[in-house]
């Protein structure tokens, strides 16, 4: 941050002050500014989420949303994770967070397992037809979820999927499919042909230069598809609330029910805890991951 | 014994036909070279021959064996780029190990092979570094390193000198020289750099828009190119022409060029000449000398006196733009003769050197 900085005060050692350097100072503080105040914005309700989950009834029902906890207490925590009564049973949301993982888990891999390989046959491997076959799955990226919950519940009753995690699996795995292929064939566009040509006369098939030469060249575009089908599947309520029952119902459906109940003093401390344990599994991730993502983001933008 | 046929050997994108009905034989052992503009089909023929791009129509034989539907790395093949094509996320000793291993070799045998082949491209001590790691020179060793290891029947360069400076490009081709001399593997190398053509090649291809126009040894190709178009490529200056019409007087032939006429009494015709036949004379610059200089090389002697307009100093020669009659032409004089300009010197022509092409066919007459 500081490279910056020096690089605009450097003309102006002679004087200080001069309007050149006043300008400069302005910008900074413009910019400063504007970033506070997003910042604000995006970290504010997160602040109001964490202070208030520590908090008891008592004190919430006594006003103050911005102060801090005065007996900060795990109460609501304990109560969201294991006690709490969503719909008929009482046992919070671990069972709803099992659900959420063995549904997001394998439903991410899948799909950006196949989403890779189709990239790099599309990108790689021209064959007649790719070229619809692409322009398909473009326009598949366009397509409304709720046009297609109608038939997406019919063919999950056929198939005997309906209302199981393995139903919300093959549905988000389906509809991963797009915007991984999409991503992946993008990145391996800008991998060489000749090193995959190398490779052929070389004697790796189609498989071994995906493992062996190509998945190396890309942990970037990995953790970027990785990255945007934890978020979009860990947090998706359409397909969750359309297509699950109590038993294998996602966090997402389990939070709403928590929140929406309709009987009872509303306990605003255990709903936040309840939502900041929702959100901790993307947020972790971004954590994690972000620097990568990032810096996939941007390949290919900049050479080299 | 031929190592390589190609035969009737078709291909196109779509309506744009990028080779037409290629026909070429090469002997075992063998170095061609395949030369040509951009966009000429040389490179598309190499990757034909290699199994990356599918024929149209038309056979490859490898070693006396059908190829044209066999894979790539069932051809017995081995392939140098432009770009190196070095795996990046590989060290030196797994991209040279890669191939072998791909075969199933046991790594008892392909550690001592490519320890050998990295010393002999003086390579050996670069084997744990990255391809990223590497001058381009040192990668162009490692790719060559990584195509002699398989030891294949043939060795298939596409361009591969041509991301490298000059400087480190002659010292390369010199050592691609040595590497066949030394091992005496059939080689297809393609290039647009007539220099590395003319020094590395046993035979050259000459194409043109997806069609060959000559096949021949180098020193053939240059001094008896079979049409205007190989007469205009290679030579750097470029061949001087002259246009005029042939005169049959008696038993004598002679080109009247304007300025000139040039005789043509030793000249083997190729095809029979008649009478105000419209052509186009060919002499390469250093068949152009001072009168004083000029080599008794068997030629005929045969000099005029012609004005310089502009000389050019390139350090080994001088290049000199006589006018001649309309025309200029470039004689290359040697570096201590500079004319003064403006002031007619005498020149002699080496009509021995001479080729001459019908001017409505562009042929070699």
């Amino acid at each position: 941050m500081s490279a910056p900085i020096d690089a605009i005060s450097r003309p102006a050692r002679s004087g200080w002050l001069t309007p050149r350097r006043r300008k400069a100072i302005l910008a900074r503080g413009v910019l400063y500014l504007l970033l506070a105040i997003v910042a604000i914005f995006f970290a504010g309700p997160l602040y109001i989420l964490l202070s208030t989950s520590f908090k008891t009834m008592p004190e919430i029902q006594s006003g103050g949303l911005m102060t801090l906890p005065h007996e900060p207490t795990v109460q609501p925590w304990i109560t969201a994770w294991g006690e709490a009564c969503i719909g008929i049973t009482c046992g919070g949301l671990k069972g709803y967070f099992g659900n959420s993982m063995v549904m997001t888990i394998p439903a991410v891999l899948i799909s950006v397992m196949i989403g890779a390989i189709n990239g790099y046959a599309l990108a790689k491997w021209p064959f007649p037809g790719a070229r619809f076959v692409f322009a398909a799955l473009v326009a598949g990226n366009f397509v409304p979820f709720q046009v297609v919950l109608a038939p997406v519940a019919v063919t999950l009753r056929t198939l005997g999927l309906f209302g199981s995690v393995e139903g919300l699996i093959l549905i988000h795995v389906i509809y991963g499919i797009p915007i991984t292929t999409m991503l992946f064939r993008n990145f391996f566009l800008s991998v060489p042909n000749d090193l995959i040509k190398a490779a052929r006369i070389d004697g790796a098939g189609f498989f071994w230069i995906f493992f062996r030469i190509v998945l190396p060249l890309s942990p970037s575009v990995i953790v970027v598809a990785l990255i945007l089908q934890f978020t979009g599947i860990w947090n998706d309520f359409l397909f969750a609330v359309s297509f699950s029952n109590p038993s294998s119902a996602p966090m997402t459906v389990a939070l709403n029910n928590l929140v929406n109940s309709n009987f009872g003093v509303k306990e605003y401390n255990v709903h936040m805890a309840a939502t900041v344990i929702a959100a901790a599994p993307t947020l972790i991730l971004y954590i994690l991951l972000g620097r990568y993502f990032l810096r996939g983001m941007t390949a290919g933008a900049v050479k080299g | 014994m031929i190592d390589i046929r190609i035969s009737n050997c078709n291909k196109s994108y779509g309506s744009l036909r990028v080779l037409k009905d290629i026909n070429l034989k090469i002997e075992r052992g063998e170095f061609i070279v395949l030369l040509g503009p951009s966009g000429c089909g040389k490179s598309t023929l190499l990757h034909i021959v290699a199994g990356l791009d599918r024929l149209s129509s038309g056979e490859i034989e490898i070693g006396g064996r059908d190829v044209t539907d066999v894979e790539p790395k069932d051809r017995d093949i081995a392939m140098v780029f432009q770009s190196y094509a070095l795996y990046p996320t590989m060290s030196v000793r797994s991209n040279m190990e890669f191939g072998l291993r791909m075969r199933g070799k046991p790594m008892s045998e392909i550690r001592p092979l490519v320890e050998e082949k990295a010393r002999m491209l003086h390579i050996d001590h670069l084997l744990d570094r990255r391809p990223s790691q590497l001058s381009g020179g040192q990668r162009q060793r490692v790719a060559i390193g990584r195509a002699l290891v398989r030891d294949p029947k043939v060795f298939l360069f596409d361009e591969p000198l041509s991301n490298l400076d000059a400087k480190l490009r002659a010292s390369m081709r010199t050592e691609i020289k040595k590497l066949h001399l030394t091992l005496g593997t059939t080689a297809i190398y393609v290039t647009h750099d007539q220099l590395e053509a003319m020094t590395l090649a046993t035979r050259m291809v000459v194409m043109k828009a997806g069609e060959i126009q000559q096949v021949g040894k180098p020193e053939e190709v240059y001094h008896r190119p079979v049409n205007l178009f190989v007469a205009d490529f290679l030579g750097n200056p470029g061949m001087n022409f002259m246009k005029g019409h042939l005169r049959l007087d008696g038993g004598r032939i002679s080109a009247d060029v304007g300025a000139a006429m040039l005789p043509l009494d030793g000249y083997a015709f190729e095809t029979v000449p008649t009478d105000g036949q419209a052509v186009v004379v060919g002499l390469r610059p250093e068949s152009i000398q001072p009168a004083a200089a000029q080599t008794s090389g068997g030629g005929v002697p045969f000099s005029l006196t012609l004005k310089p307009i502009l000389t050019e100093h390139t350090g080994s020669d001088n290049l000199v733009v006589l006018v001649m009659g309309e025309q200029e032409i470039v004689a290359k004089f040697p570096s201590d003769m500079l004319p003064k300009l403006g002031e007619p010197v005498a020149v002699g022509f080496d009509l021995s050197r001479l080729s001459v092409f019908d001017a409505g066919t562009e042929r070699r007459i």
